[in-house]
């Protein structure tokens, strides 16, 4: 901001002196007095005007934070030249990170060689936050004059999402590596789960002879276990603004990052390789790969993501899914928004691949806003009925579907999914 | 600071108002009263906006035409330099209220002096060169003195700011946290 006072009393004195020559009016005369000196005290105070030389530092307590969590940033300015009768300085709070506490701005005298320290705590959303230059202004003795800069003081904080910890997922890809991991493999090998029975050939362990299949058949029998091998899990999170709601401050977005950054890390954990898609403002596609690297650069990746509607992405058809490992695991978080969209993953079951959609809902969302009433209710109750459609077409081409409702924890809906399943198992 | 605004731009609207009143100036009145009741509602809603600046000159507009006739003189001279300063202290306040909401006593005090400075040279200036009347020259330094007044609020407002700075002095023992810094020196002139 620079000072407007000096010009505006400039033009002024001449718009009144001017008139008063013409007209040779001693009011005028008179009335250009005060206007002249004003603007002679604004000339003298800014020609006296002293130049700050400040070395400002700025100390954040970390640089890579979940959203929410508190950091603690500390400017100091060390003041290096004459001194300062009134300095402000300022540290802006960048758009995404809230203040919590303290006070970024500091006004008052700095004398030689003197520090003043401003210490503010900000709690970051998620997100990639750079705070660029330090605001000086530096006012003249009489507060006639004042001068601004922008001292340059780069830093960054990165918000990467809360990392929720998940239950073991059932995920069932065509295909798998050879290497061992936590994924069924569809194969007798060692393993945890039983997978069927053989004949006893020679070279078997003995512990793993059926003793009720001898005492019926009289024949050696073994058991065969599932082997748990490492899997290609592509995860693809769908940004289109028409596939999230936001209501408030609450929204379907915020939790579908959350699950997405949660599943990643469950993933590479479980030692898999994970691919990442980021799906609506351009195709963000991350090779799948595994370790704390590959988890970072998903990470990097979701942080970059914002809900933006782009006619080239209109649907899910523009997935590539030539790109996809074949046979690889593909977790689809999205509200399916638009009519076809269901269809997509039955593609993708149709080619290969084994597909599970993570469904996000949002009717608790949208019906805590608005007071109940009997148009709401019939809006939800067709929306519910839409949904239910596209879940039973899914199914019926081969696509597991996750209703999850993002007011809750992502683990409390794979809990009640793994529930349900034991329980329709043991009732079958 | 915000109350100094309001006080001496609602002086310098109602002598401006008045005077063009009293002269029967409706071509005066009228823009300088909307500018004027603009003024004072913007110095009580928001002292910090950079609008101000169109009632300022609406009202210095105003006074200069009470001015340049003999009858409405004083209004002229008195509101002229009330507007100016009420504008200035508008500018003042706007560019401090960026850094904190208290404004140091020390500061408020010299930038009194400085502005009654200007005014009681701009009073001389006339007195001396004999372009005031003597008839004025009580209502002008009525004007002055009302400036002065308008401007010890200014003392009032500041008076909280110890306690400010106490606060801000406990957050400013806390050590400092661990992690990397970036650090800027600004050019020597």
């Amino acid at each position: 901001m620079s000072d407007p006072r000096y010009p505006i009393a400039v033009c002024l004195s001449v718009g009144i002196v001017l008139p008063a020559l013409a007209l040779r009016n001693a009011g005028l005369f008179m009335a250009s007095v005060p206007v002249l000196a004003y603007a002679a005290a604004l000339l003298i105070a800014r020609l006296r005007l002293p130049r700050p030389e400040l070395d400002v530092t700025r100390t954040p307590s970390a640089h890579r934070v979940c959203s929410g969590d508190d950091i603690q940033i500390v400017v100091t300015a060390s003041n290096g030249g004459a001194a300062l009768p009134l300095v402000g300085v300022l540290d802006a709070v960048p758009d995404g990170e809230r203040l919590h506490e303290g006070s970024p701005s500091y006004l008052g005298p700095i004398a030689r060689d003197q520090d003043v320290r401003l210490s503010y705590t900000v709690r970051p959303e998620r997100g990639l936050h750079f705070q660029k230059q330090v605001t000086v202004v530096s006012w003249a003795w009489s507060g006639l004059a004042f001068q601004e800069h922008g001292l340059v003081c780069s830093t960054y904080v990165s918000a990467v999402p809360e990392i929720e910890k998940l239950p073991p997922l059932i995920l069932r890809p065509r295909r798998t590596h050879a290497v061992a991991g936590s994924i069924m493999a569809r194969t007798a090998g060692p393993g945890v789960d039983f997978f069927g029975c053989r004949g006893y050939v020679p070279g078997d362990d003995v512990r793993r002879i059926n003793w009720r299949a001898l005492a019926r058949t009289d024949r050696l029998v073994v058991n065969e276990y599932e082997q748990e091998r490492m899997a290609d899990v592509i995860l693809v999170l769908d940004v289109r603004a028409q596939a999230h709601v936001e209501v408030g401050a609450r929204g379907t977005f915020e939790p579908a990052c959350r699950c997405a950054a949660s599943l990643a890390d469950h993933l590479i954990r479980s030692g898999n390789r994970v691919g990442f898609l980021l799906y609506g403002q351009s195709i963000d596609w991350i090779q799948p790969a595994g370790g704390r690297f590959h988890l970072e650069k998903i990470l990097a990746s979701i942080l970059r993501a914002k809900p933006v509607r782009s006619f080239a992405f209109e649907d899910l058809a523009s997935i590539p899914m030539s790109v996809f490992p074949s046979g690889s695991q593909v977790i689809l978080l999205s509200s399916l928004p638009n009519d076809e969209d269901y269809r997509v993953p039955i593609q993708l079951t149709a080619r290969g691949y084994s597909v599970l959609v993570l469904h996000l809902n949002s009717e608790k969302l949208q019906a805590s806003a608005q007071p109940p009433d009997d148009a709401l209710a019939l809006g939800l109750r067709i929306r519910e009925m839409r949904r239910d459609t596209m879940v039973r077409q899914m199914r019926r081409g081969g696509v597991r579907v996750l209703a999850w409702d993002t007011e809750e924890p992502l683990s409390v809906a794979l809990h009640r999914a793994r529930l349900e399943r034991d329980g329709g198992r043991r009732r079958a | 600071m915000r109350w100094v605004v309001v006080t001496l731009a609602a002086l310098a609207s109602g002598l401006v108002v008045g005077g063009a009143a009293l002269a029967h100036l409706p071509a005066v009145v009228l823009p300088t009263g909307i500018g004027a009741a603009l003024w004072v509602l913007l110095a009580l809603w928001r002292p910090a906006s950079r609008i101000h600046v169109l009632p300022m000159l609406l009202c210095v507009g105003g006074c200069v035409v009470l001015a340049a006739a003999d009858a409405t003189r004083p209004f002229g001279l008195v509101g002229l330099p009330l507007a100016l300063f009420a504008w200035d202290a508008t500018v003042v306040l706007r560019s401090m209220s960026r850094f904190s909401a208290f404004v140091p006593r020390s500061a408020v005090l010299r930038y009194t002096a400085a502005v009654t400075g200007i005014g009681g040279a701009a009073v001389a200036t006339a007195v001396g060169s004999r372009a005031l009347p003597v008839a004025l020259t009580f209502p002008v330094a009525l004007g002055f003195s009302v400036l002065l007044l308008a401007l010890a609020i200014t003392l009032l407002a500041a008076a909280r700011r110890p306690a400010a700075a106490s606060s801000r002095g406990e957050k400013q023992e806390a050590d400092v946290p661990e992690g990397t810094s970036a650090h800027h020196r600004s050019p020597s002139p």
